[in-house]
């Protein structure tokens, strides 16, 4: 590779103003209450977009705010990626409206990614690629979901979980040196697609009034073909044998031990879940981030959020050497190490 | 691991006293909800080492049936 790097420079997210709280969850399944909900998920309130509200404006905002923040003068910006699976239109690229809006140039290439809970990491291999590649410059990533959309009103296991938010982080070439970004590790099983999907809306299952129709499923989940489906123990069963090997090949491709990582940033699933990969990694607490109380799962963009808080907080700071580390739908999982 | 020792760790799991959970113990929606069935899971992975099947687990009714399925698991692993 020529004498070009690729950093993460900056990350910026945004959530949008609607809230579900536990006490909107108890009111609405008697058979939970608020405390319950707290202890079980470890998430408080997720933010919700509004009917009217899709993955490109959260997209938007986050993008202004990374921007306003100077990381990067938006005329500089020659590529933006854009990780959703909640896109606006089935065309054109919600990438192209979101480089429309954004103000971007028009020599700046812009493409749409449908990854679900490891498109961050992802991403930022593809960003990395493009600048070592010097096709690019100056990454824009941007990760937007709306999972809320997708969800039944009444199945309460989904709701529970997820919220909808938007991260823009920026990936740009930093010039020669030590690699920053990388090495990265990726994985993909098909054969996990029925336990965390959307059945019919697609061009497989065209919508129709039978599809359409809610059922009451299992444990008293309502949902129809139509809305998102997932089968939360089986995608505990593949994570807990996913995650471990996939943290173990980006150490060894690092050619380094866990102890020289800094910080590790999963993807922020669900408390319970990490935590029994922390126990499971014997990574040490403070070195593991939890962080979902406020947003709850929001799918490509935990991953960014989480790091934005943790380094407005302290707990990460400049120089930090990072695993990031996204898993799920797919089943897809990645994992890279980044110095920030 | 043996099944005096697994049965402490379910109790722990469905949240009840352990003198309340025997290989009889029927198992219902108060107490075997989506989160009993992650933390079985949990249980199953750490202390033996298995995967157990949470299709499977679902449709569990009684202790007996997780033992089996934990069982099943472990005979499999060896």
């Amino acid at each position: 590779m020529g004498g070009v790097r690729a950093a993460l420079r900056a990350t910026a997210s945004f959530l949008p103003e609607g809230r579900l709280t536990n006490d909107d969850l108890a009111s609405q399944f008697p058979d939970w209450s608020a405390a319950k909900i707290l202890a079980k998920t470890g998430i408080a309130t997720r933010p919700i977009a509004a009917p009217s509200e899709c993955a490109s404006d959260l997209g938007v905002e986050a993008g202004r705010r990374l921007l306003a923040g100077g990381a990067c003068p938006p005329e500089e910006i020659d590529f933006l990626l854009f990780c959703t699976q909640s896109p606006d239109h089935f065309l054109p690229a919600t990438a192209c409206l979101i480089q429309d809006r954004l103000g971007l140039p028009t020599r700046c290439g812009a493409i749409d990614i449908n990854q679900g809970c490891s498109g961050f990491v992802y991403g930022l291999g593809l960003a990395k690629s493009l600048v070592e590649a010097e096709t690019a410059r100056n990454v824009l990533l941007i990760t937007a979901e709306t999972y809320s959309k997708f969800i039944h009103p009444r199945d309460k296991s989904a709701r529970t979980i997820f919220g909808d938010g938007a991260a823009a982080t920026l990936v740009s070439a930093v010039g020669g040196g030590a690699e920053r970004l990388g090495p990265f590790v990726f994985g993909s099983d098909g054969r996990g697609a029925p336990n965390l999907i959307v059945p019919a809306g697609g061009m497989r299952q065209r919508p129709t009034p039978e599809n359409g129709l809610a059922l009451e499923r299992e444990s008293g989940n309502w949902r129809s073909d139509q809305n998102l489906y997932m089968n939360g123990p089986e995608i505990f069963n593949f994570t807990i044998a996913a995650v471990p090997q996939l943290v173990a090949k980006v150490l060894e491709a690092w050619g380094r031990p866990a102890e020289d990582v800094d910080y590790f940033v999963f993807h922020q699933a669900n408390r319970f879940m990490l935590e029994h990969l922390r126990t499971k990694l014997k990574i040490p607490t403070a070195k593991f981030c939890i962080d979902m109380e406020q947003t709850g799962n929001t799918v490509s963009a935990t991953i960014p959020i989480a790091l934005e808080r943790a380094l407005a907080s302290g707990r990460l700071r400049s120089g930090y050497r990072v695993m990031l580390v996204g898993f799920g739908v797919g089943y897809s999982w990645a994992g890279c190490m980044a110095t920030l | 691991m043996d099944t005096r020792q697994l049965l402490a760790k379910l109790a722990d799991v469905l949240a009840l006293p352990p003198d309340q959970v025997s290989p009889g113990t029927h198992l219902n929606g108060d107490n075997w909800d989506s989160v009993a069935v992650l933390a079985t899971i949990a249980m199953a992975d750490e202390s033996l080492g298995v995967s157990v099947s949470g299709n499977r687990l679902t449709r569990c009714t009684s202790v007996q049936q997780i033992l089996d399925l934990m069982e099943e698991a472990v005979a499999q692993k060896q």
